[in-house]
C-alpha cells in the first residue's frame, strides 16, 4: 500500500502535468514564466464553472486547458509584439487574470465540487479508491509527456527550441521567432491550465488564491528532477520534470513530518530556488574554488569530471556527506 | 540576382547624435557573382549585409533578389532566398542541440515547419553532407554542437548555411574569430562550397589579401558609400598596397572635401 505517500503521489502526478508546462518555457524558450499564478487557478475556475454547470468533466478539463492557452497567447504577445520583458508581461497577465477568475467563478472566490461527479470520482468509482487517481493522473501525464517528446522533436519543435537556444540563428533559417514564442508559451500555459482543473477536481474545489507560489514550485520541482536524473535527451529531461514534480510533493511531506509548518512552506521552497540559481555563481567565486579543488582531487576519476559538467546540487550533497 | 536600389539607413545613435550609415547604396550582384568587401570600421559593410538579410528595413530604396522585391519582407521571410555565416562561431547553431538537429533546422529554411519529424528519413542524407566536409562529425550526429570546437562550428555553420542552396550567401568576416590555418581551412571550404553550388556571395573582410584573392569582385565602402568597384583585368592587378594606397587617398579626399563644405 502506498500509506503516506498515496497524497504526493497523487498530487505529485497532477502537478507533473503543470511542471512540464514550466520545463516547456524556462527550459525549452529560456523564458521564466510568471503567468503560471494567474493560468493555473484560471484552469480551476474554468473547469470548476463548467461542471457545476453540469458539463462533462473530461470536456471542462479541456476547457481548462483552452483558457491556459489563451492566456499564454497573452503573455506571448504582451513579450514579443509590445517588446515587454518576459518576467513583466507574466506578472501583468497573472495580475489581470486574478479579476478575469473571479469573474469566471461569479464573483465568489470559491466554488466547491464536493458532490460533484469529476473526473478523480469517476476514476475512484472504476478503478477504487486507492489506485484511482494515481491511475488517471499517471495516465494524463504521461501521454502528455509522450506527446510532447513528438513535438519537440518535429520541425516545429526544433525551431521552438532553438528560439530559446540561439533566436538569432533561427531567425536566419527563416523561423517567425515571435510567432514560435507565442505559441510555446500558449502551449506551455494550456499544460498549467489543464492542471489546474484537474487538481480542482482531485481536491474537491477551485480557489482563486490556489496559484500562488504555483511557478516558484514548478521551478523547484524541474530543478529537483534535473539534479537526480540529469537528463541529456528530451525524453529524459520531461521525465525528470515529472519525476521532479513527485519527488518535490514527496519533499514537502517530509517536511511537513520534520516539524515544519505548513505556512512555511513557501519559503523552503523558494530559498530551495535560489541555491540551486545561485550555485553555479557562488562556485566561481575564491573560497568555492578551493572547496571544489579539494573535492575533484579526492575523485578517482578525472575524465568523468571533465565529461560531466559538475552539478551543483549533487556535489553540495556529496561535499556535505564527506563531511 | 541581387539588386540594390538607392538604399539608404541613417541609425540614432541617440542624444540626437545621426549616423548614416547607408547613403544612396547601388549595388547589382549578378548571379555567381562573388564579391568580397572592405573598409574601416564603421564604413557600413556589415549594415549592407544586414539590409539584404532583413535585420534592417532601409529608410528608403529598393531591394530585389531574383525579380521579387524584398525591401519590407521581415528576417525570417527572406530567410528563403538568403543564407548566412556570421563573425561568432557561436552565433550560427544551435549549442544546445545536436549536430543532427541543427543541420535538420537547416534543411528547412525557409520552407514551412510542420509536425513531421525534424531528423527522421534525412539522417542518412545529413551523414552524407557530413562526410563531405571531412570533420569526422558524421559519427557524431547526435553529440550536441556545443561539444564542438569553434572551427568545427564554423565548419557545420557554413554547410547548414548551403545545405538548400540559396540565392545569396552572406558572410559577414566569417572567419576572422578563428586561428590563421582554421580561417584558411573555412575559406577553402568556402570555395569549393560556392564552385559546387555557384552561388552570388557577399563577403565582408578585414584581409585585404584574402579580399583579392577570394572571388571575382572587390567593393570597397568609406562612411556608408561604396567607393570602389574593382573587377575583371583591373582587379587582377590591383595589389593590397595598391588597395591600401586607393584606400587611403578615397579618405583624404573625402576629408579634403569635407574641409571644402566647412571653409
Amino acid at each position: 500500500m502506498l500509506g503516506i505517500w498515496q497524497a504526493p503521489l497523487e498530487q505529485g502526478l497532477a502537478y507533473g502535468i503543470l511542471v512540464l508546462g514550466v520545463y516547456l518555457t524556462f527550459r525549452t524558450l529560456n523564458h521564466p514564466d510568471l503567468t503560471i499564478d494567474g493560468s493555473f487557478p484560471l484552469g480551476a475556475a474554468i473547469a470548476a464553472s463548467a461542471i457545476i454547470k453540469g458539463i462533462h468533466p473530461l470536456f471542462a478539463t479541456l476547457l481548462g486547458f483552452v483558457g491556459g492557452f489563451v492566456a499564454g497567447m497573452v503573455t506571448g504577445i504582451l513579450n514579443t509584439k509590445l517588446k515587454i520583458s518576459g518576467l513583466l508581461a507574466g506578472i501583468l497577465t497573472m495580475t489581470g487574470l486574478y479579476s478575469v477568475n473571479l469573474r469566471i467563478m461569479g464573483g465568489r472566490s470559491n466554488i466547491p465540487l464536493i458532490r460533484e461527479t469529476t473526473l478523480v470520482t469517476m476514476a475512484q468509482d472504476t478503478m477504487g479508491m486507492a489506485w484511482g487517481t494515481v491511475v488517471l493522473f499517471a495516465l494524463i501525464v504521461a501521454f502528455i509527456k509522450l506527446v510532447l517528446d513528438y513535438f519537440l522533436h518535429t520541425e516545429m519543435g526544433l525551431g521552438l527550441r532553438a528560439c530559446g537556444d540561439n533566436e538569432k540563428m533561427i531567425k536566419a533559417l527563416g523561423v517567425d521567432t515571435d510567432f514560435y514564442r507565442i505559441f510555446g508559451l500558449a502551449m506551455a500555459n494550456g499544460l498549467v491550465g489543464m492542471a489546474g482543473s484537474l487538481v480542482a477536481q482531485y481536491q474537491g474545489f477551485a480557489d482563486v488564491g490556489m496559484g500562488i507560489g504555483t511557478a516558484v514550485a514548478g521551478l523547484a520541482s524541474v530543478i529537483l528532477g534535473e539534479a537526480i536524473l540529469r537528463p541529456k535527451t528530451i525524453f529524459t529531461a520531461t521525465l525528470s520534470a515529472v519525476f521532479g514534480s513527485v519527488l518535490y510533493r514527496f519533499t514537502i511531506t517530509l517536511a511537513l513530518r520534520a516539524g515544519f509548518a505548513a505556512t512555511d512552506l513557501r519559503l523552503v521552497t523558494a530559498v530551495l530556488v535560489i541555491v540551486a540559481l545561485a550555485l553555479p555563481k557562488l562556485k566561481e567565486t575564491k573560497l568555492a574554488k578551493k572547496v571544489f579543488d579539494i573535492k575533484k582531487q579526492a575523485e578517482v576519476q578525472p575524465a568523468e569530471v571533465v565529461r560531466r559538467e559538475a552539478n551543483p546540487i549533487t556535489t553540495l550533497v556529496t561535499s556535505l556527506i564527506r563531511k | 540576382m541581387l539588386l540594390m536600389e538607392r538604399v539608404n539607413k541613417t541609425f540614432e545613435l541617440g542624444g540626437g547624435t545621426l549616423k548614416r550609415a547607408l547613403v544612396d547604396v547601388n549595388l547589382v550582384a549578378n548571379e555567381g557573382d562573388f564579391i568580397t568587401i572592405v573598409g574601416s570600421n564603421g564604413a557600413g559593410k556589415s549594415t549592407l549585409l544586414n539590409m539584404v538579410a532583413g535585420v534592417y528595413l532601409p529608410d528608403s530604396g529598393k531591394i530585389r533578389v531574383n525579380g521579387s522585391e524584398i525591401t519590407n519582407w521581415p528576417e525570417h521571410k527572406r530567410a528563403r532566398y538568403i543564407g548566412r555565416v556570421f563573425q561568432d562561431p557561436m552565433m550560427g547553431t544551435a549549442g544546445s542541440m545536436t549536430i543532427e538537429e541543427n543541420l535538420a533546422m537547416a534543411f528547412k529554411r525557409g520552407q514551412r515547419r510542420g509536425l513531421r519529424l525534424g531528423v527522421g528519413r534525412n539522417r542518412a542524407k545529413f551523414r552524407a553532407v557530413l562526410e563531405e566536409l571531412g570533420l569526422g562529425l558524421e559519427s557524431r550526429l547526435k553529440d550536441p554542437v556545443r561539444l564542438l570546437s569553434g572551427g568545427q562550428r564554423q565548419s557545420l555553420t557554413l554547410m547548414m548555411a548551403t545545405l538548400t542552396a540559396p540565392k545569396i550567401l552572406l558572410l559577414d568576416e566569417h572567419t576572422a574569430a578563428l586561428d590563421p590555418k582554421t580561417a584558411a581551412t573555412i575559406i577553402e571550404l568556402t570555395k569549393s562550397i560556392v564552385e559546387n553550388h555557384s552561388l552570388t556571395v557577399l563577403m565582408v573582410t578585414h584581409n585585404l589579401k584574402q579580399a583579392l584573392e577570394v572571388g571575382n569582385r572587390t567593393i570597397m565602402m568609406h562612411d556608408g558609400e561604396i567607393v570602389l568597384d574593382l573587377q575583371g583585368k583591373e582587379r587582377e592587378e590591383t595589389s593590397v598596397d595598391s588597395l591600401l594606397e586607393m584606400f587611403s587617398r578615397v579618405k583624404k579626399e573625402r576629408f579634403l572635401d569635407d574641409r571644402a563644405l566647412l571653409a
